[in-house]
């Protein structure tokens, strides 16, 4: 919980359309969101991001809750972008390839030689890439939206239970691939 | 990676499922957990660091395009709580409307009813605060005009119907005996008592049983006739057969 007492001001003004409002809220979230949909969609990140606030503008006044709330209606409108550019993709039947992605081609060494008390933000976003889709996303839902097993099973429209259970297979996973890698802590 | 299998070490201390719940939701920490989950906490807390100025940099274009998209809404659609309160208020005059037609339906319908059915569409029409108007009398006849203008209005009933009746001689005489009685009079119904007097007893006790409506009628009809009202009382004095019909028909009520 970021903003705290002042969410409640802020919600208001934001409804209302002041511009500092807003800021406070984008300042908050956005981050978390841009995170969020730049692992799930490489190099699509900023425009899903885009989209996604102009989203929540539109539905700002149909939006009652806390702070707590507020992060899984913003979340739940970032995935249903998500959502939409896969269905784009699968329209077009091409597939965008970052070029983080080239630049990573010639230096293979180093992820060998990272230690995790360097690791940049990008770097941990790009091991979660690594996990099966499913389980990517409900651990960046968990981390990224602050949110609990419950609130993701609503977001993604899952049981509760089968989240509990994705978020544990992705934890050991990850165990396996940075142990396998020799990186520590 | 082919699966957990290939790195027994992780086998090993595997974590379990409210641990794995507690490291996502930070109530967990990393001291707890075995030394091949330390990088994994280290890992989600990288995830979590503070934003950096980059993630930031199109804050203004993009919340100058939402305060723009929030005064276009504002404009365009009622706030929610006001939505909902027009839409109850609406709701409410709905039923209202829909409820005072139904119970005016249902009043009519029971004034209509046979008298069992009647009688249990007044029981839930009273349960509901609604009077049913009475099924016994006719419509209207809950309201009876007073003093002469109810005697006039009955006259002039006894005078139409000695001009336009196409009976003639007694069962004239006997039909307007009726209505001016109300139906006490039973004159033409019992054949002849063979009566000295036979017109004038149905008149009189026709007359007594209407309370003297059936002789103001009588005489309105006679006035707004110009006399022919009175052919059929003529007929049945001067007709043998009439008279002898007429004997004693009404001295009774």
């Amino acid at each position: 919980v970021a903003l705290g007492a002042r969410f409640e001001s802020t919600l208001a003004g934001a409804s209302a359309g002041a511009e500092w409002a807003l800021a406070e809220l984008y300042r908050d979230l956005h981050p978390a969101l841009l995170r969020y949909l730049e692992s799930q969609r490489p190099g699509e990140g900023e425009d899903l991001a885009s989209e996604t606030w102009i989203g929540i503008a539109e539905a700002l006044h149909r939006f009652e809750g806390d702070e707590a709330a507020f992060r899984r209606f913003a979340f739940t409108i970032a995935r249903r972008r998500l959502l939409d550019a896969r269905r784009r993709q699968a329209r077009r039947r091409t597939d965008v390839v970052p070029s983080a992605w080239f630049a990573g081609l010639g230096a293979p060494e180093e992820s060998e030689t990272e230690a995790l008390a360097g690791l940049s933000t990008s770097a941990a976003l790009a091991r979660l890439a690594d996990l099966p889709s499913d389980q990517a996303e409900v651990v960046l839902l968990r981390v990224l939206g602050g949110l609990d097993a419950r609130e993701v099973a609503l977001v993604t429209g899952k049981a509760p239970g089968t989240v509990r259970v994705l978020q544990h297979r992705a934890l050991r996973r990850l165990a396996s691939l940075l142990v396998q890698e020799g990186v520590t802590p | 990676v082919s699966g957990l299998g290939d790195f027994p070490e992780v086998e090993r201390t595997l974590i379990d499922v409210e641990t794995a719940d507690g490291l996502l939701s930070r109530r967990v920490g990393a001291e707890d957990l075995p030394a091949e989950y330390q990088a994994v906490a280290a890992l989600l807390e990288a995830v979590r660091a503070p934003a950096r100025p980059e993630e930031l940099a199109s804050t203004t274009e993009t919340v100058t395009a939402m305060a723009r998209v929030r005064s276009r809404t504002t404009m365009t659609t009622t706030p929610r709580r006001g939505r909902m309160q027009l839409t109850h208020v609406r709701r409410r005059t709905a039923a209202l409307v829909a409820g005072a037609l139904l119970a005016a339906t249902a009043a009519t319908a029971t004034a209509a009813l046979p008298d069992a059915a009647a009688d249990a569409a007044r029981t839930v029409l009273e349960t509901l605060g609604i009077s049913p108007p009475n099924a016994t009398t006719p419509s209207g006849a809950n309201e009876r005009p007073s003093g002469s203008q109810a005697e006039n209005g009955k006259g002039a009933e006894i005078s139409e119907l000695a001009l336009t009746t196409e009976l003639e001689g007694v069962e004239k005489g006997a039909a307007i005996s009726t209505a001016a009685s109300d139906g006490k009079s039973q004159a033409g119904q019992h054949g002849n008592a063979g009566a000295a007097t036979p017109n004038a007893g149905g008149s009189e006790t026709a007359d007594a049983a209407s309370g003297g409506a059936s002789a103001k009628g009588t005489d309105v009809a006679d006035a707004a006739s110009g006399g022919a009202s009175a052919a059929g009382a003529a007929n049945a004095e001067t007709h043998p057969a009439a008279a002898a019909a007429a004997g004693g028909q009404s001295h009774r009520p």
